[in-house]
Formats: C-alpha cells, sequence, structure tokens
C-alpha cells in the first residue's frame, strides 16, 4: 500500500475490507483512529482501495447518471481519488468514515452493500442521506462536517459537490474525459 | 534591525498600495506589509476551478491547507448562536487584497449615502449615522482614483448617477447578448439602462492592454493586467520612486506603542516564523474590517485595555457587507455570455431611499457553479439534475444587486477568547446578522429583478435564499469615522482620534455601506487621506491634528 504523506497523527490499521471481523463497536473505534486506509488500491487510484472504489464509482454514477449518448459520473471516482491526495486531502478521513457509513446504511435497509443494490434502491438510500435520516451507527456517532445528529447529509453534500466539480471541472484534474461534459452543455471557449 | 521609516502600511490592498504610493511620491520612506502571496499574471489560470471562486483550498483565489490551518477565524450570527470555526472566509489574501481577484465594479457612492441618518433617520436596532465627509470632499479623489488606477464607464447615460467633473478616463466595455437583452427590457419598462463602470481597461492605458474579454473575470487573477489592481497600478509605482520597499508573507500581530501611548511601529513574522520589529514615525493599517480591528484589539496597552486607539468602545462594532439580491431566469432562446466580464448594463432607478441598490447581469457563469443554480425545490442531483445542465446552460441569466446591511452595534467583531492562530495570535471572532429591515430592503430589489426577467421573457424566474448573517467580501466597517471622539474610532480623515501618528485607511471607517460594491469609495478615501497626510506631516512623528 503506498504510504501517504502524514503528519504526526497516530496510525491505528483499520480493517475495512474485512468488517466481518469486528462488531459495530469495533468498527466505529478503529474508524474514529484511523488516519491512514488500508486494503489493496484499487486500479488507477492512490488512495482508494478496490472496495471504496466501487462503492464510490456506483454513488457518482447515481449523481451524474448515464442518458443517452452522455456518460454518467462514476469515472469522477479518479477525480475525487487525485483531489484527495492534494487539495482536497483535510476530507480523506470524512470519505473513509462516509463510505463505511453508506454501507452500514445500505446493510440495514436492503441487506446488501451498496454495490450489490438495485439502482432504485441506490437512489433511495441517497436520497434518505440527502434528507440527514440514512440509518446506522456511524453517522450518528461521528461527525463528518459541521455538527450534526446525523451526519449522513453532511457526507453527501461532500460527495456531491466534489462530483460536480470532478464531472464538469476541467479534464486535467482527473474528471470530465474528453471534455464529454463541456461538449454536452456548450461551453464553447473551452473547446 | 531594520532601519526606521516614515511609515509603515499593513496591508498591500485597495488601499494599502494606494497609501504606499502617495506617500513614497511625497519622499516619505514607506515599508508596505502583505501577509499573503503576490501573485502576478503568471499565475492566472483559465479553469473554473483552481483559477476561481469556487473556494477550493490551493486554488489561486483561496488559502492553501496548510495556510487554512494557520489563520483560523470564528463566527457566530448572534450571542445565542453556536460559534462555527473555520478559516478566513471569502476574502483576498495575497498583495493586492481583493483588488487582484475582484470582478472589478468601480461604483461612486451617491450623494445620499454619506447622509444616510438625516434623510432617513435611525431605524430601531441599528446604529445608522451620517459620514462626516460629502460626496463634494470626495468627488476630486474619486476622479483622481478613476485615473490614477484606469477606470472605463458610460456615466453620461447614467440619469441617477453623481455629479462629477471629468468623464472617465476610459470608454465602457462593450455590449453582449445579456446585456442587450436587459437593456432592451428596461427600456420598455421605462427604466434607464447604462453600462456600468469597472476598473477594467477597455484601450491601452499607462503601460496595460485592453480587456480581451476572457470569461474568467471574477474571482480571476487578470492574464493580461487590464483589471485595474494595486498589483498593476500603484504598488510598481510606489516601488519605482525607490522610497517604498514590499515585504510580503509577513504577517503583523502587534502595533507598538512607547510610554507615552504614541505609536512607535508594528512587529511581524516573517515567512519563517522570525519576529521582527519595524520602527515607524507613522502606522498606517489597511488590513481591511476584520484584519484591521484585530490587529488593533490585539495591540492593548494599559493605556488602552480595551484596545489600542479604542477609548470609544466603538472598535470592532458596527461590521457591515451586503445581504444582496439575486435573481435567476431561464429562457426558450439561447443568450450566450461566452465573453467576459459579464456585467454589460445596469441600471440606477432603484438606487434611491434606505435600501437601494443597482441592477446589474451577473458575470460570466461558468458549469461547476451552475450545477448549483436551480430553483428551489429542483432536484440537486440525478438525471433531471443533468438534463437541466444540458438545456439551460446557455440559456440562463442572473441579475444581481449589492443591497446593504444597516449597521449594528452587536455586529461585530472580537478577539476570540479561545481560538488562536499559527502565530498565538487569538483569531478574529466575527457576530453578525442580517437586521429585518435588510430582508426588506434585499426582498424589494429581488422581486423588482424578477419583474425584469419576466418582462424580458423568462419562462421560470427565482431569487436566491438570503443568509441568516456572515460578511465577506464587500465588508467595511470596525473603525467607523466621526466628528465625535465618544462615538467614532477615527476622524473624518482616517487618523485615530487618540493617537495622532495611527490611521486607520480602508473600509474600516465606513459608516454606512453603500447599495454599490465599496471598493472605488475605499480608494477615494485613500486618496483623500493622504493627501491630508502629505499636506500634515513635517517629518518626524506626525504632530498634526484636524
Amino acid at each position: 500500500m503506498k504510504i501517504m504523506r502524514r503528519d504526526f497523527f497516530r496510525t491505528v490499521l483499520v480493517g475495512l475490507g474485512s468488517m466481518g471481523l469486528l462488531g459495530t463497536g469495533g468498527r466505529i473505534y478503529a474508524l474514529t483512529q484511523a488516519r491512514e486506509n488500508t486494503g489493496k488500491l484499487a486500479p488507477g487510484c492512490n488512495f482508494f482501495n478496490v472496495f471504496q472504489a466501487r462503492t464510490l464509482e456506483a454513488i457518482c454514477e447515481q449523481i451524474v447518471p448515464p442518458d443517452g449518448e452522455y456518460p454518467g459520473g462514476r469515472g469522477v471516482l479518479y477525480y475525487i481519488d487525485n483531489a484527495l491526495t492534494k487539495w482536497l486531502a483535510h476530507n480523506r478521513w470524512d470519505y473513509l468514515a462516509g463510505l463505511e457509513g453508506v454501507n452500514e446504511s445500505t446493510r440495514l435497509m436492503f441487506g446488501k452493500n451498496f454495490v450489490d443494490l438495485e439502482w432504485d434502491q441506490q437512489t433511495r438510500v441517497l436520497e434518505e442521506m440527502e434528507r440527514g435520516k440514512a440509518p446506522g451507527q456511524v453517522w450518528t456517532r461521528l461527525s463528518i462536517g459541521p455538527e450534526r445528529e446525523n451526519s449522513s447529509r453532511n457526507f453527501f453534500n461532500l460527495v456531491l459537490s466534489h462530483t460536480m466539480q470532478g464531472y464538469y471541472g476541467h479534464p486535467k484534474y482527473g474528471g470530465n474525459r474528453d471534455k464529454v461534459s463541456w461538449k454536452m452543455i456548450g461551453y464553447i471557449l473551452q473547446n | 534591525m531594520a532601519e526606521k521609516v516614515n511609515a509603515v502600511v499593513v496591508g498591500a490592498g485597495a488601499a494599502g498600495g494606494i497609501v504606499a504610493k502617495e506617500l513614497a511620491e511625497a519622499g516619505l520612506r514607506v515599508l508596505l506589509l502583505d501577509r499573503g502571496p503576490h501573485w502576478t499574471q503568471m499565475d492566472a489560470v483559465h479553469d473554473e476551478l483552481m483559477g476561481g471562486e469556487l473556494g477550493i483550498p490551493g486554488s489561486v483565489s483561496r488559502l492553501t491547507p496548510e495556510a487554512r490551518k494557520k489563520n483560523p477565524r470564528a463566527f457566530r450570527y448572534d450571542e445565542d448562536s453556536p460559534v462555527r470555526v473555520g478559516a478566513i472566509g471569502f476574502n483576498a489574501f495575497a498583495v493586492g487584497g481583493g483588488t487582484i481577484f475582484y470582478g472589478a465594479a468601480a461604483w461612486r457612492s451617491h450623494q445620499h449615502h454619506f447622509h444616510m441618518r438625516s434623510n432617513f433617520g435611525q431605524p430601531e436596532g441599528t446604529s445608522l449615522d451620517d459620514w462626516p465627509i460629502t460626496y463634494d470632499d470626495l468627488e476630486p479623489f474619486y476622479e483622481k482614483a478613476e485615473y490614477d488606477l484606469g477606470i472605463s464607464g458610460g456615466a453620461e447615460q447614467d440619469p441617477f448617477g453623481p455629479p462629477r467633473k471629468k468623464p472617465y478616463p476610459l470608454p465602457p466595455l462593450p455590449i453582449n447578448p445579456q446585456g442587450e437583452l436587459f437593456k432592451k427590457t428596461a427600456e420598455k419598462m421605462g427604466l434607464h439602462p447604462f453600462p456600468p463602470p469597472f476598473a477594467i481597461t477597455t484601450a491601452y492605458y499607462q503601460d496595460r492592454p485592453a480587456c480581451i474579454r476572457c470569461p474568467f473575470c471574477i474571482g480571476h487573477i487578470c492574464e493580461v493586467n487590464a483589471k485595474s489592481s494595486t498589483t498593476v497600478t500603484v504598488i510598481p509605482t510606489a516601488l519605482e520612486t525607490g522610497n517604498c520597499t514590499l515585504k510580503n508573507g509577513c504577517f503583523s500581530d502587534r502595533i507598538v506603542t512607547d510610554n507615552l501611548g504614541n505609536v512607535t511601529g508594528v512587529t511581524y513574522f516573517d515567512e519563517e516564523d522570525r519576529h521582527h520589529f519595524q520602527e515607524a514615525d507613522l502606522v498606517i493599517v489597511s488590513a481591511n474590517a476584520a484584519e484591521s480591528a484585530r490587529l488593533l484589539l490585539n495591540s492593548w496597552n494599559r493605556f488602552f485595555p480595551n484596545g489600542l486607539a479604542n477609548s470609544s468602545g466603538q472598535m470592532g462594532r458596527n461590521i457591515m457587507s451586503h445581504i444582496g439580491a439575486n435573481s435567476f431566469g431561464i429562457f426558450e432562446q439561447e443568450i450566450p455570455h461566452d465573453w467576459g466580464p459579464g456585467p454589460s448594463i445596469a441600471i440606477n432607478d432603484f438606487i434611491g431611499g434606505l435600501g437601494g441598490a443597482h441592477i446589474y447581469n451577473f458575470y460570466v457563469h461558468h458549469p461547476i457553479r451552475f450545477s448549483r443554480l436551480r430553483p428551489p425545490g429542483a432536484p440537486r442531483w440525478g438525471k433531471a439534475h443533468k438534463e437541466f445542465q444540458r438545456k439551460y446552460f446557455r440559456r440562463f441569466m442572473q441579475l444581481n444587486s449589492d443591497v446593504q446591511d444597516m449597521p449594528q452595534e452587536t455586529n461585530r467583531v472580537e478577539l476570540d477568547p479561545n481560538i488562536r492562530d499559527h502565530w498565538g495570535v487569538p483569531a478574529v471572532r466575527i457576530t453578525h446578522k442580517f437586521h429585518p429591515l435588510d430582508h426588506e430592503h434585499s426582498e424589494f430589489i429581488a422581486s423588482r429583478q424578477r419583474e425584469i426577467l419576466e418582462e424580458a421573457g423568462a419562462i421560470k424566474v427565482w431569487s436566491r435564499e438570503r443568509r441568516r448573517g456572515g460578511v465577506g467580501d464587500h465588508q467595511v466597517g470596525t473603525c467607523r469615522m466621526g466628528n465625535d471622539p465618544k462615538t467614532s474610532v477615527l476622524n473624518r480623515y482616517c487618523q485615530s482620534h487618540d493617537i495622532d501618528n495611527l490611521f486607520v485607511i480602508d473600509g474600516s471607517c465606513f459608516v454606512s455601506n453603500p447599495g454599490h460594491n465599496p471598493s472605488l469609495t475605499i480608494q477615494a478615501i485613500a486618496y483623500w487621506a493622504c493627501a491630508y497626510l502629505k499636506r500634515e506631516w513635517k517629518g518626524g512623528a506626525f504632530q498634526g491634528k484636524v
């Protein structure tokens, strides 16, 4: 695993890929200590492991769905991954905890992980998060963003904001490959 | 220890750059300090994400993540609200201050803006008052600012504009399709459209080329130096005199006084965190509103236990910005908005009254920002959101106004009791909430904007939800000027009532905030205050008084 530049925080291993080994309390404790990621890096990524990458991809695809000739947002994964190693580095922990929280919610709602749900089920989960009502201890015991009772809304807003940045931003940052979104909307001076 | 200078200016922004130039040209030895980086046209990025105003940490216009950690700031709406800690908000942090990134609107305030209390009384819960100066006092200095910096406009076409002796040195920016639609609609409604003024060149001026009308204006560094920032106008002139030194990356933490209570200089930290003392005859604070008040509050001593030069108790109080009004319309037909800066038509028909403001069409919108602009209740993601983005990106218009907020004593800047920055200096804690009247005024202007968009043929029109409070850009107040030392911090020349050789020359002196962007007024006041300083300074410690 690539060792990321980190300052003075202690590093504690978090077995995110092996969730079955820890009870909920153990997972939450481990998350509060987490400052580094674990697991095999997803191809093309410098931060997310395979499971996180597949989950985030699916979320981004929901936020900007594919339609007709225009692709969905799944490729924004690479923008977010890139940004988390640089200008969004302060959000790394939010993503570690948030993606964990998403899957806890989906397992409570449908008994499966996010990537294994039907399209409409995924939409449902994200809508609950947007309302700040997604179930799960991660959301109520950990605060992502400003203090709130249920921080699923904060995490949703974070991913929404980053997805729009990646999908509609300059391709050099990792998203919007071939300037597809710019062609779609007629952002003509940039083509 | 560095050699003594005649003047140290803290903050190389809209006003600080002018002060440095005026004093250096008059023969004073000046040290100009700024804590931010020194960006130039080589740093311009034609990129919405990294070049502009989205607030991405590390983007050119914003603090890097490291700088954010070093410069915390606290905010609460009022004493009953929780305190939120973040970093320095929507304020520039660079040599040139806001002028390096701003949209460069360059309005003169109107005559009534200086006599708000005489004209409208003092509404309950506000500290609205008259200025100790009039528009007529400032008129020659508005002119000086316009010619010195390079302001373009078409004032003769504005029937509501304040009187002026000379036209703008540069003709106005050309109209664009949005402006054409606004102009046609306004004329149909009996309103009086005209091209608004900007600190942007429209022809060769003082060795700078004309604006190339790229869409990356507001929030971006100008790559051709057409934006008349202080970094490409007065600051280079100040340096060329040989009398001025600019030091950036230097954070001033304290103003130093002697045993008699006179100011003797400032201390500051350089980029390696080494602490320096700079001795000076005069200290001029130009860090604007929140940060100027902070420096003065942090410079308390036994003569001034509540903050340096704060015998009135008004230091830090009455901070204002603009509650603003913004309305949006989507249309059947395309209204291309590809060439910048964007605003090309304004109306001043609603500038009068207590909460008046200009209305103009807005800067060019880019895709990421546009993804956040939706009617109330519209989906923020998903298929419908994407369709809206595709369909309306080129069929969209925004009208914008800077509706002022009333000064309130409770809206103030203090030193936070708990949070300190990287250098151990207490962070700013801003308490700010808009007055009920501000909401009324904003709604009035928003209604006028919606009427115009409907008349222009928009198929759907909506206004932005108003904020509850918060001061970012357009912030003024905290050291209000006045004739009475008991109720004001500065006299009419931005000189401290309490200490002769201490000046605060920036937007902190504002008594009320006009319904226009405040920058050109700040700059006119800088020239006005410097005219007094140059007249009165006799070498050595400052002896003059109003």
